[in-house]
């Protein structure tokens, strides 16, 4: 039966997109507070998954890994943020595409000569039998990605809304001077967003690679795909990036099927391009009025 | 004046010459490759500069051209049986019409977007190269053979000799073009667009041509290196390549031509200083040495910030402890790269040739280029007879911001000969409803020919 097998496509497509959603949410992070955002975020994921595998070799249990391999992501954030961003920030320049980029390519030499550069499986308790709702299949581990990123983007938003310190973080996105003015340090909350942000990435990587492997290159065409949601949807909204990555994942799952697994990535890039040509500033994203 | 361009076209000249006479002492194949690739590099590395040094966009995909290139000549040579000249030719035109049609949407962005456009086409063209498998053989990789030049089999020498050929004039053009009115008006859309475009020098306009030209350069490298190598794959044009390029050309030194030989040279002939392990405790001596001078000499003079100061210290030094902990250095040729460039771009903004102009101008003591006498104005304008002709006319004008009207149906004509004045006659707050608030009128004034 054709019908059940795009939809069984659509949704395990769906899902993965998930993962996307959740990397171009921590773009959205500092993209909101500085105006910038990591250009190595995938080697950040990478780092990250790969630190995790290493605590859970080491016997640590699965519970405990997550929000230790959260607070490494957090920290390695911090540090991008400190080397990379701040210096560009002060100088009003774009080095921080460079810097970021080129930090990445260091942590990339870093993980390959520290835990090598083959594939690896990631070991989880969650089990990946498939069981049966409506007609597809879904794993167990499937449904941990989508628990997980609904769960910590829910978490993020709750914060910026309830919290004191979220709520800096809310006003520093929406007037800088503003509420520097206020006696906001708009220099902290950049550095909060990005330990938000690694945090974030941190997690997609832990929840991504029971599904695929811990590699090296496992995070290189994931984040761009990130980019595309991040873009397509637009770097102010939150329930953007949800809806275009469920939907990009959904596209890419069916595209490998009806073209082949090498034109996996095409639809996102070309959905990416597109919309930067018709809508720059994305499809939920509101239009900047540029001051002279 | 003599002085400056015997200085600077001298050191040209010494250069270009130096790099020709190479392959007459030395016949170490290899060398003469590594060669060959300096000048393709540099070839790319001029196209990339365009838009990372004079328009200002990080572009991130001048490998995407270099692999549409080398797959148009490459595959004009296999099917079409075309020669060298040809191939070039046609492998710089696809990409100049490739270039503009990503230019088209990609330049109405900027900063990060305008970056993930380029990354997005660079990951699409590998796509491409990869599944349109009965055009470039996919991932099997394309064979093709050097085409015979005028009647004669081209040794590896004479190869060399074209490549550099080509590098010359793509120097001289470059150079003649840059210091035109396209150059200037390349860097003063870098430093406002929103300002030139007012200047009635068409912003978009210069964009896509610069961009266009940029890419078009990347083709004419990609046919050379099809022709070198000889054999193609689609992953050898992938975006860490498009990263080394750009860290080239940033290494090397943004906006000038020698910047980017410099930078070509140091990304061809790194693989070589990585692998000898002697070379490179000496290099990264010597960076750190430099490093430590400049930190020292910023912080006395307060140019530089304790980080843009400390960082590059740091940065050389891990380089320098690693050359002596790590067995193998052709693995960490990644983070060695990182690591110099971090330093380069925190503590070098202006990249080693910037430093070393900046450096040489005052030991040699040259001037900067004169600047033309101004002309007087009448020489300038078209002279037009006060004859009442029409020169400006406009009909019913109208702007608003948001919901402020700043401008509404304002008619305004213009004559040779007359004096004209727009005046705000009806404001809104007096009249009690939102009204005109400019309103043209054109009076003709007996006295004062324009």
């Amino acid at each position: 039966m054709p019908g059940s097998i795009i939809a069984q496509m659509a949704v395990s497509g769906a899902l993965m997109g998930l993962v996307y959603a959740l990397i171009a949410y921590g773009f959205q992070l500092t993209f909101a507070t500085s105006k910038s955002v990591n250009f190595g975020q995938g080697e950040l994921v990478m780092v990250s998954a790969f630190f995790s595998l290493t605590l859970i070799t080491l016997g640590l249990p699965y519970l405990l890994v997550i929000p230790l391999g959260l607070l490494f992501g957090a920290a390695v954030g911090m540090a991008v943020e400190r080397t990379g961003v701040r210096l560009a920030l002060e100088q009003r320049s774009e080095g921080w595409i460079l810097l970021t980029i080129i930090i990445g390519l260091f942590l990339f030499s870093f993980a390959e000569n520290i835990w090598g550069r083959d594939d690896r499986p990631f070991p989880t308790p969650i089990p990946s039998t498939p069981f049966h709702v409506l007609g597809v299949d879904v794993t167990p581990l499937e449904v941990s990605v989508l628990v997980g990123v609904l769960a910590v983007m829910g978490m993020i938003e709750l914060f910026k809304r309830r919290t004191l310190l979220g709520k800096a973080v809310e006003a520093v996105a929406a007037d800088r001077d503003a509420a520097e003015l206020m006696g906001i340090s708009a220099t902290r909350t950049i550095v909060l967003s990005y330990a938000l942000s690694g945090g974030v990435a941190a997690l997609a990587g832990i929840l991504v690679s029971p599904i695929t492997t811990v590699g090296p290159t496992m995070a290189s065409a994931l984040v761009l795909k990130a980019f595309s949601v991040a873009v397509v949807a637009g770097l102010e909204s939150g329930f953007g990036v949800v809806v275009i990555g469920l939907f990009l994942g959904a596209l890419e799952s069916l595209a490998s099927f009806y073209l082949g697994s090498g034109w996996r990535e095409a639809p996102g890039l070309l959905l990416l391009i597109l919309a930067l040509a018709v809508r720059p500033t994305g499809v939920f994203g509101k239009a900047v009025i540029r001051k002279v | 004046m003599l002085k400056r361009l015997l200085l600077v076209r001298g050191s040209e000249l010494v250069m270009f010459a130096a790099l020709a006479a190479i392959p007459l002492f030395v016949q170490n194949t290899y060398a003469l490759g590594l060669l060959t690739l300096l000048a393709i590099y540099g070839i790319l590395l001029i196209g990339l500069d365009v838009t990372v040094g004079y328009l200002g966009q990080v572009n991130l995909a001048q490998a995407a051209f270099l692999g549409i290139g080398a797959y148009a000549a490459g595959i004009g040579v296999t099917r079409f049986g075309i020669g060298i000249f040809t191939a070039v030719i046609v492998a710089a035109a696809i990409c100049t019409i490739l270039g503009a049609l990503l230019a088209l949407p990609a330049l109405r962005l900027d900063g990060p977007q305008f970056a993930l456009a380029t990354l997005s086409f660079t990951a699409l063209t590998t796509i491409f190269l990869n599944e349109l498998e009965p055009l470039t053989m996919g991932a099997q990789g394309l064979s093709l053979s050097r085409p015979p030049l005028l009647g004669r089999t081209l040794s590896p020498r004479d190869f060399y000799w074209l490549c550099m050929g080509f590098l010359a004039l793509v120097w001289m053009g470059m150079r003649n073009l840059l210091s035109s009115q396209w150059g200037r008006a390349f860097e003063a859309l870098r430093d406002s667009p929103i300002a030139t475009d007012a200047m009635g020098v068409g912003a978009y306009r210069h964009k896509v041509a610069g961009f266009a030209l940029g890419s078009a350069l990347g083709g004419v490298a990609g046919a050379l290196y099809a022709f070198n190598f000889q054999y193609l794959q689609p992953h050898a044009f992938v975006y860490e390549l498009t990263v080394i390029l750009l860290l080239g050309v940033v290494l090397g030194g943004r906006k000038s031509l020698w910047g980017a030989v410099v930078g070509a040279s140091l990304v061809a002939l790194l693989p070589n200083l990585l692998s000898n392990k002697v070379l490179f405790q000496a290099f990264s001596g010597a960076g750190l040495a430099l490093a430590l001078l400049a930190g020292v000499r910023g912080l006395s003079r307060r140019t530089l910030k304790p980080f843009q100061a400390i960082s590059p210290i740091v940065a050389t030094a891990t380089l320098l402890i690693g050359s002596f902990v790590v067995k193998n250095t052709e693995d960490w040729r990644k983070a060695i790269f990182a690591l110099m460039l971090f330093s380069v771009v925190v503590g070098l903004p202006e990249g080693l040739m910037g430093f070393a102009t900046g450096f040489l101008a005052r030991l040699f003591r040259v001037d900067p280029p004169p600047l033309p006498p101004p002309a007087p104005l009448d020489e300038v304008l078209p002279r037009r007879p006060a004859d009442g002709e029409v020169l400006l006319e406009i009909r019913d004008l109208k702007r608003w911001f948001g919901g402020v009207k700043a401008v509404d149906g304002v008619t305004l004509r213009v004559r040779s000969g007359h004096c004209s004045v727009a005046s705000p006659c009806r404001s809104a707050a007096s009249s009690g409803r939102p009204g005109p608030g400019w309103r043209g009128r054109s009076r003709t004034s007996s006295s004062s020919p324009a």
